[in-house]
């Protein structure tokens, strides 16, 4: 499992598609920081300060930027098996499908969590440029404790549906549509047993956020229903990674055979 | 009796109702190359891809070193190299570090196992060309080098040749053949080229429709094919009543009144000419023909040929 893991982070080096995870989840503080700029005066946060903008970085992180982001980046990554075809180099080694593609999850969540940290830094340069006041360390302990989390959460809540799209090549964009619209859903689970287990919620809640001032809830969240919320999500998806089998003919790109069929025949001729 | 590495018993793989393999028994022996020669389509690369249990037979036993495939497939695998349709491999890394991939998948022990690879299939070690720059020629010889790289006993190569140019032809062949001679590897090659398979390989199957038409050593195969000494003369019913008299030979066909063919080869052609002109028959031509691998390939196909 660890040769696994340790592969697919040298199968990432020069991946575009990293850049774009970069790029996003730069948007996350920037987003926030330009919407504190443009609103009207009433709407402003009142003492805006760097509390505040990581704050409000883990909420929009949580509601878009990071469902749609781990989604996109995931299904990416064992889509790329596909189109490339080394899937078959690979269950040739031999690696079984599932362990392949359990191996690929946990390397996909290490690399979510590196992008929590990466948050972090990016959120902590953007408040330093912006001049925003009270940057302590014990805020940016919070922060960075409150962001690695929230991507590691994130990222159990949107596994499965990773899994799903791994079992089809190319439809991970989809799957990141999905993602971004159960995150975006968050808004509209304000009480009650829903407030409490929906899973981007509950990874709210694992995190300590306090969404009263975001999404209006009413209660404040369990530590108990959204671990179970969370461990069901984690469930699904072992039991999803359990039951997928390699894709027969997954692997199979269009033959190139007869190349230069022509001048070849030219050599049968004994 | 010989040792078999690979011996499959009506291995046979359905899609639906189509039949892209039927009941194919071959037997690839320790030490040699066997070539699987059939056109497009034939079922050689799904074939190949039941051996190496990237897809699952409809039914039928595959055995490799004597054991079941299914059940054994981790230690089986392990021990064999193989390249399947076209090179697949990452195209954001340079060759030597998609071969590193593979090499920490496979727990390659040897550090120097990739330069090895490398050096053997004529690419350049810890070059900086991304995989995504390179030719088809090198793609191929990298895909080649993937194989080689953890010293298998045994090589699973479909079409290996596909997109070399003549020279890459010549040093894949000539390597190919050194593994198995200076190595003892055993090899299974597939190709539509006659030619390549006949300078190659030692054992050939020829498939066809899914159906294993014919498996023989190369030699035997060269045997069987058809060989006569083919007269053109004034009269035929003659030059076999000379034949039958003065050479007691009854292993020859009459075409037609001017046309005849002898089966034996061991007859000097000097002496039939002799005999049949002192007896007043006008030879117009006599040689000997001898049908060609690619000829025999054609009839027992159905007169086909390859693609």
């Amino acid at each position: 499992m660890l040769r696994i893991i340790k592969t697919e982070f040298m199968k990432i080096k020069r991946y575009h598609i990293l850049l774009i995870g970069l790029i996003g989840m730069l948007c996350s503080p920037l987003l926030q920081l330009f919407s504190q700029m443009v609103v009207n005066e009433e709407y402003k946060t009142p003492n805006f300060d760097f509390a505040a903008l990581a704050e409000m970085t883990v909420w929009g992180s949580a509601q878009v930027f990071m469902p749609a982001l781990f989604t996109l980046i995931g299904g990416y990554l064992i889509s790329r098996e596909y189109s490339d075809d080394t899937l078959k180099n690979i269950l040739t080694v031999p690696v079984s499908f599932r362990k392949f593609l359990a191996g690929k999850l946990v390397a996909i969540g290490l690399l979510a969590m590196l992008f929590g940290v990466y948050c972090f830094g990016v959120t902590t340069a953007v408040g330093i440029a912006a001049g925003l006041p009270d940057i302590k360390v014990s805020v940016l302990a919070i922060a960075l404790l409150q962001m690695t989390g929230l991507a590691f959460w994130v990222y159990i809540v949107v596994v499965p549906i990773i899994v799903i799209c791994s079992k089809r090549p190319g439809t991970f964009m989809g799957g990141s549509i999905m993602a971004f619209l159960a995150g975006y859903a968050i808004l509209f689970f304000k009480q009650g047993l829903l407030r409490q287990i929906y899973p981007f919620s509950a990874a709210l809640t694992m995190i300590g956020f306090d969404t009263s001032s975001y999404s209006g809830t009413s209660d404040k969240g369990s530590v108990l229903l959204a671990a179970v919320s969370l461990g069901s999500m984690l469930l699904i998806a072992v039991v999803l990674v359990c039951i997928s089998k390699a894709p027969e003919d997954a692997h199979k790109k269009k033959k190139a055979k007869g190349r230069g069929g022509s001048s070849r025949r030219g050599q049968q001729q004994r | 009796m010989p040792e078999y590495i690979i011996e499959t018993k009506n291995l046979t793989k359905k899609y639906g109702t189509q039949k892209s393999v039927a009941s194919l028994n071959i037997h690839v022996q320790k030490g040699r190359i066997y070539g699987l020669l059939g056109r497009n389509g034939a079922g050689k690369t799904t074939t190949m891809k039941m051996l190496l249990g990237l897809t699952a037979p409809t039914s039928g036993e595959i055995k490799i070193w004597g054991k079941s495939l299914h059940g054994n497939e981790k230690k089986t695998l392990s021990r064999i190299g193989s390249l399947i349709e076209s090179p697949g491999f990452y195209p954001n890394l340079t060759g030597t570090e998609n071969l590193r991939i593979f090499a920490t998948l496979r727990g390659v022990p040897n550090n120097h196992a990739i330069e090895d690879a490398l050096n053997l299939v004529g690419l350049p070690y810890k070059d900086k060309k991304l995989f995504s720059q390179y030719s088809l020629g090198m793609k191929q010889r990298l895909a080649i080098a993937l194989a080689v790289m953890h010293d298998p006993e045994l090589l699973i190569l479909d079409e290996p040749i596909n997109g070399l140019d003549p020279i890459g032809i010549a040093e894949v062949r000539s390597f190919i053949r050194q593994l198995c001679d200076e190595r003892g590897k055993t090899i299974l090659i597939s190709s539509h080229i006659l030619s390549e398979i006949s300078l190659l390989a030692d054992d050939i199957g020829i498939i066809d429709h899914g159906a294993l038409l014919d498996e023989e050593s190369l030699a035997r195969l060269e045997q069987k094919s058809n060989k006569h000494i083919h007269f053109t003369l004034s009269n035929t019913a003659q030059a076999a009543r000379i034949l039958e008299l003065q050479f007691k030979e009854n292993q020859f066909s009459i075409l037609d009144d001017h046309n005849l063919q002898v089966h034996n080869l061991a007859i000097p052609v000097s002496g039939m000419i002799t005999a049949f002109v002192e007896n007043g028959l006008e030879v117009s031509e006599a040689h000997t023909c001898e049908e060609s691998l690619e000829d025999y390939f054609k009839r027992i196909t159905g007169g086909e040929g390859i693609a």
